[in-house]
């Protein structure tokens, strides 16, 4: 899977654990793409004690929610980014709420890829009306195919043109699959090393 | 000098997982634009296969220019052709095959 990737152009790849007890496996990534390690939490298991220890094994600290009562509570907690786990619509005070809070936001597309008919008409209404509101706030947005078998990647160049079918402009979203994964990616590192936000490592 | 009302534009396409026929491939690729856009939507689209080298797994795709998104994400969601899993790679896209040829599939061979 990870050769797959590879192949279709991804530099680095996330992969995913969601046991907290679970160290990382050791992976043998192939030259030129770089894998880093996240964990999924719900948001009553990210404890800010609980949250120091992962932060030394893994890059990212995520947080699933499944309803928008999850989707605050997440927000309160001290993880890198939000995902839907079961997609919801979110309204602009939602977005508003997000933005504060500085945490990015996973748009999760697998989804659209397995269902079809009325659901899928309601899953694009909600998208569409998400899509608008993280827009509008200029939240930081990662896009991410979710994809747990081969046949289920995405080209990273591919994953902005789903939101075609929320009357986006594809390619306006590029950043969301290039520039902002980047930046998540430096936030993350910042917090496990412990610098302050704001301070920044430059290297010359 | 007269205008083009349907500009056209043309993509490379690369399947990656296995060997699939033309007709499947075909089928599958209006079948999923069907169920997306509709018949008005994909009577606008205007969609051509040029060809499909199945050995290969490449093939050009030819689409009004306003429907090229709307391709694009169809295409991103089509993951089994025949029965087959597969991941379709859009290698480039361009406004005429020369450029598409000399620019995307040369060094495919």
């Amino acid at each position: 899977m990870l050769e797959i990737a590879e192949e279709l152009g991804f530099s680095t790849v996330a992969l995913t654990v969601q046991d907290v007890k679970a160290s990382p496996p050791e992976v043998v990534s192939p030259e030129g793409l770089r894998v880093v390690w996240r964990i999924d939490l719900k948001p009553e298991e990210a404890q800010p004690s609980l949250l120091a220890r992962l932060r030394r094994r893994y890059t990212v600290i995520a947080a699933s929610c499944s309803s928008r009562r999850e989707f605050r509570r997440a927000l309160r907690t001290r993880v890198d980014l939000v995902f839907q786990d079961r997609p919801f619509a979110m309204n602009l005070s939602d977005a508003r709420v997000l933005s504060l809070s500085g945490k990015f936001f996973e748009l999760n597309l697998k989804p659209l890829m397995h269902i079809e008919g009325v659901e899928m008409a309601r899953l694009l209404r909600h998208l569409r009306r998400s899509v608008r509101s993280l827009r509008k706030l200029d939240i930081p947005v990662v896009v991410s195919s979710w994809a747990s078998k081969p046949h289920e990647l995405t080209a990273p160049l591919e994953l902005p043109q789903h939101l075609a079918l929320v009357d986006v402009n594809p390619h306006e979203c590029y950043g969301w699959v290039s520039e902002n994964p980047a930046k998540l990616l430096e936030v993350c590192e910042s917090r496990r090393i412990g610098l302050p936000e704001g301070v920044r490592i430059l290297e010359v | 000098m007269p205008k083009r009302e349907f500009k056209r534009r043309y993509l490379a396409l690369r399947l990656i997982g296995g060997k699939v026929l033309k007709t499947a491939l075909w089928s599958s690729v209006v079948d999923v634009y069907l169920r997306l856009y509709g018949e008005y939507g994909l009577s606008k689209a205007g969609l051509r296969l040029i060809e499909f080298n199945e050995d290969r797994g490449v093939a050009i795709i030819s689409v009004n220019h306003r429907s090229l998104p709307y391709l694009r994400a169809a295409l991103s969601l089509l993951r089994e052709v025949d029965g087959k899993r597969i991941i379709i790679q859009v290698l480039g896209v361009s406004g005429t095959l020369k450029r598409l040829r000399s620019k995307f599939l040369k060094t495919e061979g």
